[in-house]
């Protein structure tokens, strides 16, 4: 992604202004892609047509489209995967996820996580716990094969590779940035460290407010754009060069300041250090040895340099894979893929004092480490957070990583965190009750003995029980389609069909015996270790336990 | 004059419900192939994805969406959705059926449920989406129905006289959509290899299973899906009220 955007969504945002656009702007569902007809037809009408050289092409609402097209408006690199190396990921999908509730930030009323998503301006949401696929939901441009801009959930990308070349030695996280890359001797960043520079302690001269014409903000997006610049036009043309002007204003090590340029010159040095650019390394180094299903792609200035700063592009479960890597450790399939101190590192988090300085009111507390921005709570959650609501979300108390793309009107976060951080926090308190005190409503359930007999090998019989009363599932063969009442004394099944395909003697009658014990069922308990087992008058019993 | 155009589905847009596996997904994989735009629903909403996906992979056109054929809203919802992803509905397969086999002393619910499964969703489908293919100029259903509406046997009480409406209700129902250029057939299939099957299938156990078939094997559900092509076909538009069943000649069903 170049700055640019950056530009749009910014003007936009002034232009409409914060409280009347509140009020007056589409929903989700109004500003769907689909529904407001961009870019549709051969060629697409003129008022409906996006070019990268609209002054609105990043503003809502034609950046619920403009998301997941980056790749059409302006150059890009690959990040190659590894390709007929794909790690599938596991599934136990949990309908009653999209019913957990919680209170926004300062707000009294509740809110389910399936209203937080249209709220949200969501186009894709995955839930991972224990590894597996808890929740998956797309919507808006996005699916499944659609890759979607990260935004500075990018700088995170740049941060961890930075953090493993510190963790193997190869980089000094207390050298000053000089004696690594002299080009920026005579810069900002020549005096301050490594260190400073990942946690985006550095004292520059350099404004990334928006609201300000003068902003150095803008000459950066300049820079860094591939299109031809103007006649006469004598800065700097690339991320490159737009680094070596960056000067100082103030003591390094003092203050927070979030300032895209520093996760370039981290991208720099990342590239400096392995000779080899950032693009690469990262395929090479995590992007290819994590199973994902697709390249992921960086933006690129106008010699091919790859935004460090907030230019990934990727699909959602590939980005689940990262955040799960970084959940492990850096072990992915028992391979210590990246060093755990590299992580290690960014959890203990950064300097809470120099956060604080830089005033995020809904994030007290919290400090930014190697580019991720670390929570502190009790779960020891940290994140990976970009405009419009990206994240990569990890708790690795619960077990958990959150992945989200979205195109929320308002590029800050702060318009987004209330109806998220507390539904991060809330399935995950849901998620870890389930581990201890597994219900019968939630995620499947695995049946292991029919009766007292083991069930057939590779039997797929499995049993859901949904909040809505509605019981799904496979009684070895065939998909059950059901439903069950639960009055707390007593448990009964109500109809439950089964589809018809043929089956072969010995799974028909474990298919019968199950759905002969099933229809019978009176009551259930689900012991210390976590097995359900269904009960009928007679005695007869179903036992199954989590996925 | 034969055209072998007639025998596809060029500039069809097909809703097939239980399209996630076996039966129903080779229909949607052959549809697709022969040229329609489809939707594929399933009470599986993954694994109505994941055939969306395969298809789209190999260069169809194919949206998908979750579907309980016994839920008035998702009924509602596969035939809109199906209109506003793909532009308009011209063929339905209702695919998804079952209620199993049942005891005699099975509850009247579960009694009930084989003919909303069977009966009641097939003809809810077919009011719902009847306006939507007069508006598309004409169209064709196909019911996937079962030996088991003709045979007669123990456990069958539920789910055979469900399969035995189904039938009558084509034949009916021909008559009612014929004038406003919609055919209506079935489609009763033997004994068909599905994934599940052929995962622990033998000689023995096969040979077993074609006792009473006359073309010694399996049925394969590309075997019903090219049975549902022709009925669904510009080739077969002098043919509607009708039930064909496909099973190798066989006349017992496998339960």
């Amino acid at each position: 992604m170049t700055l640019r955007k950056l530009t749009a969504t910014v003007a936009a945002v002034l232009t409409l202004g914060g409280a009347a656009m509140a009020q007056e702007r589409l929903n989700a569902t109004e500003s769907d892609p689909v529904t407001m007809q961009w870019m549709q037809g051969f060629p697409p009408p003129p008022d409906k047509t996006i070019r990268f050289t609209d002054p609105d092409y990043f503003a809502f609402p034609k950046l619920r489209w403009t998301v997941c097209h980056f790749r059409e408006l302006m150059p890009s690199v690959a990040v190659p995967t590894a390709p007929g190396d794909v790690t599938t990921l596991p599934r136990a999908l949990d309908p009653n996820i999209d019913n957990v509730t919680f209170s926004p930030l300062g707000g009294d009323a509740t809110m389910t996580w399936e209203e937080a998503f249209d709220y949200n301006y969501t186009e894709g949401l995955l839930v991972m716990h224990k590894g597996r696929i808890v929740y998956e939901n797309y919507d808006g441009c996005l699916d499944e094969n659609t890759l979607h801009g990260a935004m500075s959930v990018t700088k995170s990308l740049t941060g961890l590779m930075t953090e493993v070349l510190v963790a193997e030695g190869l980089v000094d996280e207390t050298a000053l940035m000089a004696d690594l890359i002299p080009e920026l001797a005579d810069t900002a960043f020549g005096s301050a460290t490594v260190r400073q520079v990942l946690e985006m302690t550095t004292a520059l001269d350099y404004s990334e407010d928006y609201a300000d014409p003068d902003a150095e903000v803008w000459t950066y997006a300049e820079a860094g754009s591939p299109l031809p610049k103007p006649e006469g036009y004598t800065g700097p043309r690339g991320y490159f060069e737009y680094l070596q002007t960056v000067e100082q204003d103030g003591t390094h090590g003092e203050a927070f300041g979030y300032k895209t340029v520093n996760a370039d010159v981290a991208g720099w040095l990342v590239a400096r250090t392995t000779g080899v650019s950032a693009a690469e390394y990262l395929s090479n180094r995590i992007w290819s040895r994590i199973g994902t299903e697709r390249d992921g792609f960086y933006t690129v200035d106008s010699i091919g340099t790859s935004f460090a700063g907030g230019g990934f592009n990727a699909v959602l479960r590939d980005m689940g894979r990262l955040g799960q890597l970084v959940l492990q450790n850096g072990k992915w399939n028992g391979e210590q893929v990246i060093p755990a101190a590299a992580i290690e590192r960014i959890r203990k988090g950064g300097n809470k004092d120099a956060f604080a300085k830089a005033g995020y009111d809904l994030l007290p507390g919290w400090s930014y480490r190697g580019m991720w921005w670390v929570s502190h709570n009790d779960n020891g959650a940290f994140a990976a957070r970009g405009v419009h609501g990206q994240t990569i979300y990890i708790d690795p108390t619960a077990d958990m990583v959150i992945v989200r793309f979205a195109s929320h009107p308002v590029a800050g976060n702060a318009a987004s965190d209330p109806t998220s951080l507390p539904a991060y926090q809330a399935v995950a308190d849901y998620l870890m009750e389930q581990s201890a005190n597994p219900t019968l409503v939630g995620q499947p359930w695995a049946v292991e003995d029919v009766d007292g007999a083991e069930v057939i090998d590779n039997s797929n019989a499995h049993l859901v029980f949904t909040a809505d009363g509605s019981l799904t599932g496979n009684a070895t063969c065939n998909q059950i389609i059901g439903s069950f009442v639960d009055t707390g004394e007593a448990l009964s099944i109500g109809q439950t069909g089964t589809t018809m395909m043929a089956c072969p003697p010995a799974l028909l009658d474990q298919e019968r015996k199950l759905l002969t014990i099933l229809a019978g069922v009176t009551g259930y308990e689900i012991d210390e270790t976590g097995t359900l087992t269904l009960t009928t008058t007679d005695g007869e019993t179903l036992t199954a336990r989590r996925r | 004059m034969y055209n072998p155009v007639d025998f596809t589905l060029g500039n069809e847009v097909a809703l097939i419900t239980g399209a996630g596996a076996g039966i129903g997904r080779a229909i949607a994989e052959t549809f697709a192939a022969a040229g329609a735009a489809v939707m594929i629903t399933d009470l599986d909403a993954d694994a109505a994805k994941d055939v969306a996906d395969a298809i789209t992979a190999n260069g169809g056109r194919a949206a998908h969406g979750t579907c309980n054929v016994t839920k008035e809203a998702d009924l509602k919802a596969a035939v809109g959705d199906t209109v506003d992803q793909l532009g308009k509905l011209t063929t339905l397969v209702s695919n998804a059926g079952g209620g199993g086999p049942k005891p005699f002393d099975m509850s009247m619910d579960d009694f009930r449920f084989a003919y909303d499964l069977n009966v009641f969703s097939l003809f809810r489908l077919a009011q719902l989406a009847a306006p939507e293919m007069e508006k598309a100029g004409g169209g064709s259903m196909l019911a996937i129905t079962s030996m088991a509406g003709e045979n007669k046997n123990q456990r069958m009480a539920s789910y055979g006289s469900s399969k035995a409406a189904t039938n009558h209700l084509i034949r009916n129902i021909a008559f009612d959509l014929g004038p406003r250029r919609i055919r209506v057939n079935g489609v009763a299939p033997g004994a068909t290899r599905t994934a599940a099957l052929n995962s622990v299938l033998n000689d023995d156990i096969e040979n077993a299973m074609l006792q009473h078939t006359p073309i010694h094997r399996l049925g394969e559900p590309q075997d019903m899906a090219n049975a549902a092509l022709f009925l669904c076909s510009p080739a077969a538009s002098w043919i509607s009220g009708q039930i064909l069943t496909v099973s190798g000649g066989g006349v017992q069903e496998l339960n």
